[in-house]
């Protein structure tokens, strides 16, 4: 598993995605030795971290050097919850220090979460799991575990596209819970805007006010609770920060005039996009589509949802759309395969919760059975393989098993 | 040394809406009942967000409750626990039980649960509205009495005495109650066979194999059990629980009967060819929505896709006093209005049919969840339905709320439909501090061109506070030919809304009688025709939410002095032209080529 997860990740790391390729070259994150110098990290007094030295000592025997002073302190704060402090001292452990340096990033990644300081622990979990790349140290489980928090980290900030090569690492490794094989197999048919998300995103807004991903992510949950003037202060906020043709800011304009019915500016933003590229949020490349079809342009349209479906083969508006634009083509058979998967797709929502939150058998092999209904044959075989990963017995997942298999042969 | 990792506080699942960290318990909690839902007079929604009312719209509607004497408040048994059983309340019927001329009302009740706890103090009420306005509660001199957890009722004339009769939907036995049509009803349910078991929320009552008999189409939710609920721990509510989400429980199947007109119906959901999968079904609607002569019906289901079963004719080889079997042919996929055009399915709740855009066809809106739209399918002249929400701009207004029923209706008689639904969350969760329990219900003014403007807010006091409502009704209550409303509610009591608007012009309400069709000429259809907008207004079967609405056709004129045409499309299939229509209430036999003029008594 280590060896397949360390080729995994420098694949997904070497590609980089999004923000995160921005995070991971342009980071704040080598970090040499400095020397013996006694210079303490912001909150460490003399005294504590003498003490550390003492107590570093009395347990290992030998006297600790700076980096050891500072990762045992660190540690003791963390135990003691004062965060901030642990940080100052793992941010002070250089990234290449080869007792500490890893885990003081992931450290650092995890205590920053908790001090709601959501790009720099992006940051820190992203170089960790560079440097992990390119030097294997920490035990799978702790990059894992990095992922995990990244996942996570992305959701809360509805950056979908981001998040999914993160979830593809773990599916990798069949690492993935319940939850993540659900959000990563149908990110769609999820409705993001729960109220335990957006809290934790006003969490890390109140730290970080002006964080244009935060605030762009902020614009998605107004929208989608109705509160539209709110959403558009957001954001004008982000406007003189980002490029005009940032396409995280155009991506949530988009969606706030569409749900807000604004309409005709919505068709102006759409005529005055940038030239398609395979990187653009998922929300920009719809938004074309939609607005082909209403032009009447029902193959250019198809071809923009045939884009968003290639990425993803069960994004649900795309699916449902292209149906209705191919129906008009009179490519028939194509429109009845589209319409059955958005079918399929209907009833695999309702089953998310009973798999995602309580891993149920009988749940789980019905949505791998409704996948294989829909020709969805990679999400059945990643279904049937969580159910392996959770003990479903044979008797349960084999038909499905074989019904791929056939599939498959065909 | 690998620094001890701090151990991380983050839930994945808080990606998810509103579940938290929700699992199962064993056995209900022993928490107190909730009972600080403010009172009528200090209702306002949770937010803090209080509207101000506005400047006075096109419509006035005056809470006439106590004036006439409304007085209904539904027992949910809402315990506290969060229980499923107690999300949907309850619905009302509007019939003239009494054929005086007059609408009466009824309403579902509740009771204690489990079933096996009831004490036999709640039952269903049936209101009598007097000679003077008042409503007279008359529940037990009509025999009507008897507790059940109902839900919907579905008003129709069963047997073809003339006499409307009902059908209450519940959790457990639903009920078929004969109007005796000498003011008492009788409980025929068992000797008619339509008892069921299953938690049922709503049903029509609708000519399914054209046979000229009321057929019954009762839609079912989810298997739930009353002994042992299923109840979800969430830590962050105060009292430890939140309402479990319907994805959690398997979907109960509808049933559809036929009748045999003995006053005995037979199970003919396997031979119909209803066999829709995942059906947790909340509404219902039955129309001929192709105009291919034989009923469809539209099922709304809650967080599942919508059924459409489009009718075909019934086998005429059907054995002698035996039903014709019509076959019906899920279809929602295929034509649309099966899911919203992201592709997802709503938690769908009410169903309101109309010809909204005037283009002579009707046309479907649905009520959802809070944080999703509501959805309005434009009927493709027969050929489909498609997603026309956003260029409506019923979209955003119906993000914040949570709506139940639902019916389009002419409120200023400018000819043109308007919309009005109820709201109200399904579980208190005000703790959150973002989702509101009560909420103000709605009333969307057309514009023209299948475009609404929300004018709650200048129409009238009720509309500026908030509720948890469920069913809805529209009735002509006091005569005046202005489609009043009856909203019921969980924690409060029901409404009766006057509508007193100052209309563009007089209106025509039209009372229906089949001969050859079923005598409630459920199904008819009546083209308006002559203006330079043409368009439509039907009877349909069910529709709203768990509600039965005033059958009478009700078409306003606008400017105008006389409607220049009335084309009725009887369900035989028979056609009678009324042309040259002067304002006023009618009554139009089939088979008869004038109608009757009627001159219901108002209350001024």
């Amino acid at each position: 598993m280590r060896t397949t997860l360390l080729v995994v990740l420098s694949v997904v790391l070497s590609v980089g995605i999004g923000v995160g390729t921005w995070i991971a070259t342009n980071g704040d994150s080598d970090r040499t030795a400095d020397g013996d110098d006694r210079g303490l990290p912001d909150g460490v007094t003399l005294q504590s971290f003498t003490a550390a030295e003492r107590e570093f000592q009395a347990n290992y025997g030998r006297e600790p050097d700076r980096i050891d002073t500072l990762s045992w302190l660190a540690e003791r704060l963390v135990g003691e919850g004062d965060a901030a402090t642990a940080v100052a001292c793992f941010r002070e452990i250089p990234d290449d220090d080869p007792r500490y340096g890893h885990a003081a990033r992931l450290q650092e990644g995890q205590l920053l979460l908790k001090l709601h300081k959501a790009r720099e622990a992006e940051r820190s979990l992203r170089t960790y799991l560079r440097l992990e790349r390119d030097e294997p140290r920490s035990p799978p489980e702790d990059v894992i575990h990095a992922l995990r928090l990244l996942v996570d980290l992305c959701g809360v900030q509805q950056r979908l596209e981001d998040q999914r090569p993160l979830l593809g690492l773990l599916a990798a490794v069949d690492a993935q819970s319940p939850h993540e094989t659900m959000i990563f197999l149908f990110p769609t048919q999820h409705r993001w805007v729960g109220g335990d998300a957006r809290k934790r995103l006003e969490g890390f807004l109140e730290t970080t006010p002006d964080d244009t991903n935060l605030l762009l992510a902020r614009v998605h949950y107004l929208t989608f609770a109705g509160e539209f003037e709110a959403a558009a202060r957001d954001l004008e906020s982000c406007g003189d920060r980002l490029e005009p043709d940032d396409l995280d800011r155009i991506s949530a304009e988009l969606v706030l005039l569409d749900e807000s019915g604004r309409l005709e500016e919505l068709e102006a933003a759409v005529a005055s996009l940038p030239a398609y590229t395979e990187r653009e949020p998922w929300i920009v490349t719809l938004h074309r589509g939609r607005a082909a079809a209403r032009d009447g342009r029902h193959d250019e349209a198809v071809v923009e949802f045939e884009r968003l479906l290639e990425k993803l083969p069960t994004h649900g508006p795309a699916t449902s759309e292209i149906a209705a634009s191919l129906a008009v083509l009179g490519r028939d058979e194509d429109a009845a395969f589209a319409r059955r998967r958005t079918s399929v797709l209907g009833r695999v929502s309702n089953r998310l919760t009973r798999v995602s939150q309580y891993g149920e058998a009988a749940a789980l092999v019905d949505m791998a059975g409704l996948c294989l209904e829909g020709d969805f044959l990679e999400e059945a075989a990643a279904l049937i393989r969580l159910g392996e990963r959770l003990g479903v017995g044979d008797g349960e997942l084999g038909s499905v098993r074989e019904r791929l298999a056939e599939k498959d042969a065909r | 040394m690998i620094a001890a990792r701090v151990p991380s506080t983050l839930l994945l699942a808080g990606l998810l809406v509103g579940c938290g960290s929700a699992s199962d318990t064993e056995q209900p909690p022993t928490v107190t009942p909730t009972d600080n839902v403010k009172t009528t007079a200090e209702n306002r929604d949770a937010d803090s967000n209080v509207p101000e009312a506005q400047p006075d719209g096109p419509f006035r509607f005056d809470d006439v409750t106590s004036a006439w004497n409304v007085e209904f408040e539904r027992m949910d048994d809402i315990a506290g626990s969060h229980r499923l059983l107690e999300a949907n309340g309850g619905g009302v019927g509007v019939l003239d039980y009494d054929r005086d001329g007059r609408p009466d009302l009824f309403f579902t009740n509740g009771c204690r649960l489990p079933l096996r706890e009831r004490t036999g103090e709640y039952t269903h009420q049936l209101h009598r509205q007097s000679s003077d306005g008042q409503f007279e509660d008359v529940t037990d001199e009509t025999g009507l009495r008897d507790e059940t957890y109902g839900h919907g009722v579905a008003v129709g004339d069963v047997d073809g005495d003339g006499f409307d009769d009902l059908y209450v939907c519940a959790y457990g036995r639903n009920e078929l109650w004969l109007n005796n049509g000498d003011g008492t009803f009788v409980q025929t349910t068992d000797e008619a066979g339509v008892a069921g078991n299953s938690w049922s929320s709503s049903a029509a009552l609708a000519d399914l194999n054209r046979d000229g008999l009321l057929d019954l189409y009762v839609v079912n939710y989810v298997l739930e059990n009353d002994e042992t609920p299923r109840l979800c721990q969430n830590a962050e509510s105060p009292d430890g629980f939140v309402q479990c989400p319907p994805t959690l429980f398997d979907a109960s199947d509808d049933v559809l009967y036929l009748s045999e007109g003995t006053g005995r119906f037979v199970d003919a959901t396997d031979d119909a060819g209803i066999d829709g999968v995942d059906g947790k079904g909340l509404g219902v609607a039955v129309l001929d929505f192709d105009r291919n002569g034989w009923p469809d019906v539209y099922v709304a289901n809650d967080g599942t896709p919508n059924f459409l079963y489009l009718g075909e004719p019934a086998d005429a080889g059907h054995a002698p006093g035996r039903p014709a079997v019509p076959r019906f042919r899920e279809s929602s996929t295929q034509v649309g209005g099966s899911v919203d055009r992201d592709g997802r399915p709503g938690a769908s709740m009410g169903v309101a049919v109309g010809d909204f855009d005037q283009d002579g066809w009707s046309d479907l809106f649905l009520t959802h969840f809070h944080l999703s739209t509501n959805t309005l399918y434009r009927n493709l002249e027969g050929s489909g339905f498609e997603d026309v929400t956003r260029t409506t701009g019923l979209g955003p207004p119906s993000r914040a709320v949570l709506g139940f029923g639902t019916e389009f209706a002419d409120f200023d008689n400018d000819r043109r439909l308007d919309l009005v639904v109820t709201n109200g969350h399904v579980d208190d969760r005000r703790w959150t501090g973002r989702e509101p329990y009560q909420m103000r219900p709605q009333v969307f003014a057309s514009l023209g061109g299948g475009r609404f403007e929300d004018v709650s807010l200048a129409s009238g006091s009720y509309f500026e506070k908030a509720w948890v409502g469920r069913g809805l009704a529209l009735a002509d209550l006091d005569g005046d030919r202005r489609v009043d409303l009856v909203v019921s509610h969980q924690r409060t009591p029901s409404v009766a809304l006057r509508n007193v608007s100052e209309t563009t012009g007089p209106a025509v309400l039209l009372e229906l009688v089949g001969t050859r069709s079923n005598r409630s000429a459920i199904g008819a259809r009546v083209h308006v025709e002559g203006w330079d907008e043409e368009f439509t207004r039907e009877v349909p079967g069910g529709a709203s939410f768990q509600s039965s609405s005033d059958r009478r056709v009700h078409v306003g004129m606008g400017d105008a002095h006389v409607v220049p045409r009335l084309r009725v499309v009887w369900p035989s299939g028979r056609t009678t032209t009324l042309d040259e229509v002067l304002p006023g209430t009618y009554l139009l036999v089939e088979g008869h080529r004038f109608p009757m003029p009627l001159e219901p008594p108002s209350h001024d």
